[in-house]
């Protein structure tokens, strides 16, 4: 048992820094995202992006989740749909189309230096991320699920 | 109190109830990991990677970093390929078909526990992250090696 002690320490230190990196993101977007919406800016960007959105079964302001997710961060992207009130048809399709696509600037980056290149993934992860919601949306609507 | 400030509050107050929530799911699932690498549970699983490699046209020697990259996230799994580069296990090409797995299918168990806690549905979001990204390094695979053919 007391084997244990370092690999338990070591996860703990990881959590610690993965919480401190979402503390640092999401706890500014939730308080943008409250003031976004007290000041209606949320209803017109919601309304701005809505025509677009409307082919994945999404509501106009998943446009804020969406676009954190792919050009921030992922854990923006979470603060963000914890701020918001979305159904759970939409939260899973917002997040099946982040987790394909996020941090796309970082990520490629990584990618790069592994050997492979920068904007190769960026288009491809963004490419199959938005038919993958277009496909789920239709799924969804075929078996009736939300809407 | 300025208005302003009382929502901004609340919007902050509410961003880290978020991250306490976050905590107790990321904290015990990290050190499930780390308590898992410890007893090499990695290697048994390689084994089960065994059959999917092959079916990207992959060596054995690429299971170590899908599996890496699929449960702890891409930049592990990244320096794996790196070093499995420099090492000379893996090709050019097999970096390539790897890297278009791992870029949209990597961080499995924290992301869908993440979004799960926000009420997506893990299930719907593993099944399509794990298919698409077959499907695009299969497609990215088939591409190199006509490619080879036809030169």
């Amino acid at each position: 048992m007391r084997e244990l002690v370092i690999p338990v320490r070591k996860g703990l230190i990881r959590a610690g820094r993965i919480i401190v990196m979402m503390a640092v993101v999401v706890v500014p977007v939730s308080g943008i995202i409250a003031l976004l919406e007290a000041y209606l800016v949320l209803d017109y960007v919601a309304s701005f992006f809505q025509p677009v959105l409307k082919h994945l079964g999404l509501p106009g302001e998943t446009a804020l989740p969406l676009s954190l997710g792919f050009f921030v961060s992922f854990y923006a992207s979470l603060g963000a749909v914890e701020a918001l009130f979305l159904t759970t048809r939409e939260v899973t399709l917002v997040g099946v189309m982040v987790l394909i696509a996020h941090d796309l600037f970082a990520e490629c980056a990584v990618c790069r230096l592994a050997g492979w290149s920068f904007w190769k993934p960026a288009f491809l992860r963004l490419a199959v991320a938005l038919s993958c919601g277009a496909l789920v949306n239709l799924a969804c609507l075929m078996a009736r699920w939300g809407g | 109190m300025n208005p302003l400030l009382e929502i901004l509050a609340g919007g902050l107050l509410g961003g880290l109830k978020s991250v306490l929530r976050l905590t107790l799911i990321v904290a015990p699932l990290l050190v499930i990991m780390e308590v898992a690498g410890h007893y090499r549970a990695l290697d048994r699983l390689v084994g089960w990677a065994a059959p999917a490699v092959r079916f990207l046209r992959l060596p054995r020697e690429a299971a170590m970093p899908l599996l890496v990259a699929a449960l702890f996230g891409i930049y592990s799994g990244a320096a794996l390929m790196a070093d499995a580069v420099r090492q000379g296990y893996l090709r050019r090409r097999d970096i390539a078909v790897l890297s278009v797995f791992i870029s949209i299918c990597h961080g499995l168990p924290e992301d869908l526990l993440l979004f799960g806690a926000v009420g997506a549905n893990p299930v719907i979001m593993l099944a399509v992250r794990v298919l698409s990204a077959a499907v695009a390094a299969r497609l990215a695979a088939y591409r190199w090696d006509r490619s080879v053919h036809l030169r």
